[in-house]
């Protein structure tokens, strides 16, 4: 395994006196895919919102190549080169598809690529070419999650924080979605995938982790898949 | 009186009004607050023009929109702070900013006004036919929708339009896509602050008498257009603006000459109606976009 380029290390984060998560640590080397799945509650999406600055921690640390980002904004972090995929999506209904796109292109560090990353991405997500006029808006639900992902892309990202991108698609769209977050992970990003379908998340990602009532209880690889009754036991305690 | 006349009249007043407006709801969008001392911005225009009488035109034009934006500037520092308050907290802080501004003016100024002596010769008329027209409606409609044309342009256009539209639109969504927070505030309040200066050279010529409350008056309507017109974004309140703008000039005719003192009373009973069918604004649809999956 390569050097880890996103490290959280006994991450804390509270609402209130309420804690959301208790003491997590994981790693996402270039090119690998690391699942984050668990009930309701767990704590998956308030981790992706503190990786991303959203969320400030109340203990431990979330280092990116080493250099601690727990205190920086989300704007700043997002030219450091993490992208977030929220959950629901929160594409701009009333913009057109391109003008999200356009804002994608905010989270790069530089303008060089940026053409080839847009091409890349239209290619990935042909629908996204196809109707580069239309209000978001009016999208379909897989198509506007296809625009989110796409918006994340051309930011040129190096860790792609994804927040239940399956959520409400019909099985085909999903298939489509994993095969390109297949070749996203080939093109050496890191990406973080919170997912409700456990099943789905063991078989593709290198290593899932299974969060439940605010901690990290268990970790299953690709080998795990079959094994059901650890899964139910990690979710049902 | 013509209808055109009172037309023209009635679209002079409402390009102001939709100017004021506009200024409220770009700082509106971006920090969901409602900037109570916004007036006040035209007032310490009208007094810079008034303190600098006898410099030349240019001279005068630049340092109010110089101070004016400063002050706009300033105001951005004092609520920077309460970025992450209540709506009501933040509400609160902009009417102690407005009073303490007011009281101020009272204090150097006096309570008696002062005469602002700017381009008066514009308040005559030419006459083309039975129309009177004074030239500084005709600057007041002409500025007006140069004004809003280049608003438009800006946000529709323009990379940090986007960035713009996109963080009143979604705020952090914005952030984590990488729109700059800090930044895109500041602008809005330097916008804010270049549109107030730009009411006062015209409110300057109608009214030339500055008072600690010369901004005030003219703000109520205007936060009255933009609640009307729709809060949350930009195209119905400044629409909002211009219609109280609009209707004023237009009831203040219709009214029979006893009951001119209720124009008042009778703009407001429309606005109570108006939010009474449609609370969201006049000019915003009663449904969004449905969520798709």
């Amino acid at each position: 395994m390569s050097e880890p380029l996103l490290e959280l290390d006994h991450v804390k984060v509270s609402y209130g006196t309420v804690p959301a998560v208790r003491d997590l640590s994981l790693e996402v080397a270039p090119g690998e895919v690391v699942g984050l799945v668990g009930p309701n509650g767990a704590g998956k999406s308030t981790t992706l919102a503190a990786i991303m600055g959203l969320q400030r921690l109340a203990g431990g640390d979330i280092k990116l190549d080493g250099i601690s980002i727990a205190k920086a904004q989300p704007d700043d972090i997002a030219r450091r080169g993490i992208a977030l995929v929220p959950e629901g999506r929160h594409i701009y209904a009333d913009f057109t598809v391109e003008d999200n796109l356009r804002l994608g292109l905010l989270g790069r560090s530089n303008r060089q690529g940026a053409d080839r990353d847009l091409e890349w991405a239209r290619r990935l997500f042909p629908v996204i070419a196809d109707s580069s006029k239309r209000l978001a808006g009016l999208l379909s639900g897989g198509q506007q999650q296809q625009l989110a992902i796409a918006r994340a892309l051309v930011s040129a990202p190096r860790v792609l924080l994804l927040d239940e991108p399956s959520l409400g698609l019909a099985p085909s769209v999903v298939d489509t979605l994993f095969d390109a977050l297949a070749e996203i992970r080939d093109k050496g990003v890191a990406i973080l995938l919170v997912e409700q379908r456990a099943q789905l998340t063991v078989a593709f990602a290198d290593r899932t982790h299974v969060l439940r009532n605010c901690d990290l209880v268990l970790t299953l690889g690709p080998e795990d898949v079959a094994d059901t009754e650890q899964m139910t036991q990690a979710y049902f305690g | 009186m013509s209808l055109v006349q009172l037309l023209i009249d009635a679209t002079a007043l409402g390009a102001v009004l939709a100017l004021v407006a506009m200024g409220i709801a770009l700082v509106f969008g971006v920090m969901r607050l409602v900037n109570f001392a916004y007036g006040e911005l035209i007032t310490v225009g009208a007094y810079t023009l008034m303190l600098t009488k006898g410099w030349p035109i240019v001279l005068r034009v630049l340092a109010s929109f110089g101070v004016v934006i400063a002050l706009s500037l300033l105001m951005e520092l004092v609520f920077r702070p309460l970025r992450r308050a209540t709506a009501a907290t933040m509400l609160v802080a902009t009417f102690a900013v407005s009073f303490l501004l007011q009281n101020m003016f009272l204090l150097i100024f006096g309570p008696q006004g002062e005469t602002i002596e700017f381009l008066a010769p514009l308040n005559r008329a030419i006459e083309i036919g039975d129309l009177r027209i004074r030239w500084i409606t005709i600057v007041a409609i002409v500025l007006g929708a140069a004004l809003l044309g280049f608003m438009a342009w800006l946000l529709g256009k323009t990379s940090v339009g986007l960035q713009m539209r996109a963080a009143a639109a979604d705020f952090d969504t914005a952030r984590i896509l990488g729109v700059r927070a800090g930044r895109v505030i500041a602008l809005a309040f330097v916008l804010a602050g270049f549109l107030a200066a730009a009411v006062t050279l015209v409110l300057a010529v109608q009214r030339p008498l500055a008072t600690p409350t010369y901004g005030f008056f003219i703000l109520v309507p205007a936060l009255v257009g933009v609640v009307v017109g729709g809060l949350g974004k930009l195209v119905p309140a400044t629409l909002g603006g211009f219609g109280i703008g609009f209707m004023t000039v237009i009831l203040g005719d219709v009214l029979p000459s006893g009951s001119r003192v209720f124009l008042n009373s009778v703009l407001f009973a429309i606005v109570i109606i108006v939010l009474l069918v449609r609370p969201d604004g006049l000019f915003i649809g009663r449904t969004g976009v449905a969520e798709r999956v």
